[in-house]
């Protein structure tokens, strides 16, 4: 069989067990190791993790070089993409513990503004109750728990995600189109030439992408060399050719940037990581 | 606040009001407005027209309520016509846990007029955490990095999935985002194996995309809520994207007056200043 094959039922039940019984294990003996130690192990598997990924991608598909004539870490990354997700879990717990920490705090002391982590609280307990509960109970009329029936544990989800969950997020997003209104008139300003032109690109390109501003250019030919003065037209031209040219600009910066934060990642040369603040610490 | 204070915040309130009142009242009342596809999107539609008929569609759904203006319309948009044109595909989310969600809302909503059925004409893979590694996963093995569907069933027993084990049997990804996910299908799907891309963002990530496009990574744009609007003329169908044109256009009209207005204030003021002083 398979090492990474999946299991179910009992034996699926059995491996929970030993994996929780094992990660305790596992948390229990690093809590103990001296600080030293964490960070070289810390170091080694981000080595690790990193030369696995490296190696994958770089290292050709198939070669008489490799046993079996293919690239032998290919057919462990679907496991790491898995156990990459079991961590990805764990920040997700952190996060949650950090956050009721942070809140629960400010709760106990009273401090200015208490009720929005109240709020937090009942949002989040609300969210992660009703979520789970729905997710495992049949849309049925069949009586669930609390004096609920499975169909109102569906509906009660139902008010939370799409009630208001979904409209607070739009909410808050849609309060930019306010904001970007009152700036363009407090803030947009032509102090010089480059201030001029682009504000000039930015008509263009925002009567260019709606049908108003379109109408306005509609009389001239569609084809021919009268039509590149189209506003669809003109504005296609400043995206394709003089946006983009910025655009790659940025994007090869970024991408040297990223490779060099990477690498500085990989090799753990990046400075104030958790384990340089501790050792500093008198 | 003082009453100099409440006057300096007039200027602010009444532009909040203006936007507000055109928003509205052209989206209660639009005026239909015929639209012609632009290059990119007629591109995006021609490649899903070319597809092979027995592969499936990735819709990757990177994008949650705040961006739902322009990606719901893109969306739904795309599934009209993989529905119209019998196309089966896969809802997949990786970068927002919502997405997939809403995306399931839209295929539902629609699939009553194409009389479609989800597991045979389309999957839901839900929301897979851990970033760039599970694309990676699932480029190489679909039913293992996926196992099992938002209604919890084995992904291999879903009928839409019939065959497919691997990239091999993916036609084309199409990347529905309000964020810088097109970079990891690029490098890690069409990069490695050459997977036609797709592309439909938010005005603002649309200039990203154009290098990309002009390069041949990606197959097609459909750039802004003007980009679902476009596909929806060139599939025939009406849509929200249509729909939503009238308002869009008022609402650029108005910050384009505004822009303008503030720059006559600007100059009047120092005019002004100059002639006092003088």
């Amino acid at each position: 069989m398979h090492p990474f094959a999946p299991v179910h039922g009992r034996e699926l039940w059995i491996y929970i067990a030993a994996a929780t019984a094992g990660w305790i294990a596992l948390f229990a003996l690093l809590h103990r190791l001296p600080l030293r130690h964490k960070r070289a192990l810390t170091i080694a598997l981000t080595f690790i993790a990193g030369l696995f990924y490296t190696l994958e991608f770089y290292l050709p598909a198939k070669s008489h070089w490799f046993p079996w004539w293919k690239n032998p870490l290919s057919d462990l990354i679907v496991p790491m993409g898995n156990a990459m997700n079991v961590i990805f879990g764990f920040t997700l717990a952190l996060g949650l513990i950090n956050l009721a920490m942070i809140h629960g705090r400010n709760i106990a002391r009273k401090r200015p503004g208490w009720f929005n982590s109240a709020a937090f609280f009942a949002a989040m307990i609300s969210m992660i109750v009703f979520g789970l509960w729905q997710t495992y109970t049949p849309d049925t009329n069949r009586p669930a728990a609390l004096g609920l029936s499975c169909a109102q544990v569906h509906r009660v989800y139902d008010v939370l995600f799409n009630g208001l969950l979904q409209p607070l997020g739009a909410t808050v997003f849609s309060i930019l189109a306010f904001y970007m209104a009152t700036a363009a008139f407090r803030a947009f300003r032509i102090r010089a030439a480059e201030a001029a032109l682009m504000m000039a690109s930015a008509f263009i390109v925002m009567l260019g992408q709606v049908p108003v501003g379109r109408a306005l250019t509609n009389w001239l030919p569609a084809h021919g060399f009268y039509s590149q003065f189209r506003l669809e037209r003109f504005m296609g031209w400043i995206l394709n050719t003089w946006s983009m040219a910025g655009v790659r600009a940025v994007g090869f910066g970024l991408a040297v940037g990223g490779l060099s934060m990477a690498l500085r990642i990989w090799l753990s040369l990046e400075r104030g990581s958790f384990f340089e603040m501790r050792e500093s610490k008198p | 606040m003082s009453v100099a204070a409440g006057r300096s915040e007039r200027p602010r309130y009444v532009i909040y009001a203006l936007l507000w009142l055109i928003v509205i009242v052209t989206l209660i009342w639009p005026i239909p407005s015929p639209m012609k596809a632009s290059p990119p999107v007629r591109s995006l539609h021609n490649a899903i027209e070319a597809l092979p008929r027995n592969k499936l569609v990735i819709l990757s759904v990177s994008w949650d309520v705040g961006t739902r203006g322009e990606n719901g319309p893109q969306t739904a948009a795309l599934v009209q016509h993989l529905f119209k044109s019998g196309r089966r595909f896969a809802i997949f989310g990786w970068a927002y846990p919502t997405g997939p969600m809403l995306a399931e809302g839209i295929a539902q909503s629609l699939s009553r007029k194409y009389g479609k059925r989800y597991g045979t004409d389309w999957v839901n893979w839900g929301f897979k955490a851990g970033g760039i590694p599970t694309l990676q996963a699932l480029a190489k093995d679909i039913p293992r990095t996926i196992v099992e569907d938002i209604r919890h069933t084995t992904i291999t027993d879903v009928p839409a999935m019939a065959g497919v084990r691997d990239w091999h049997e993916i036609g084309m990804v199409i990347d529905i985002t309000g964020s810088a996910t097109l970079d990891a299908w690029v490098a890690f799907w069409q990069g490695v194996y050459g997977v036609p891309l797709g592309y439909a963002c938010t005005g603002v990530m649309g200039p990203e995309a154009f290098p990309y496009l002009d390069a041949g990574q990606i197959k097609g744009v459909l750039n802004a809520l003007v980009g679902a609007a476009e596909y929806e003329a060139m599939v025939g169908i009406g849509g929200q994207g249509q729909q939503r044109m009238t308002s869009q256009s008022a609402a650029h009209v108005l910050i384009i007056a505004l822009i303008i207005l503030g720059n006559v204030l600007m100059v009047r003021d120092r005019r002004r200043k100059a002639g006092d002083r003088g």
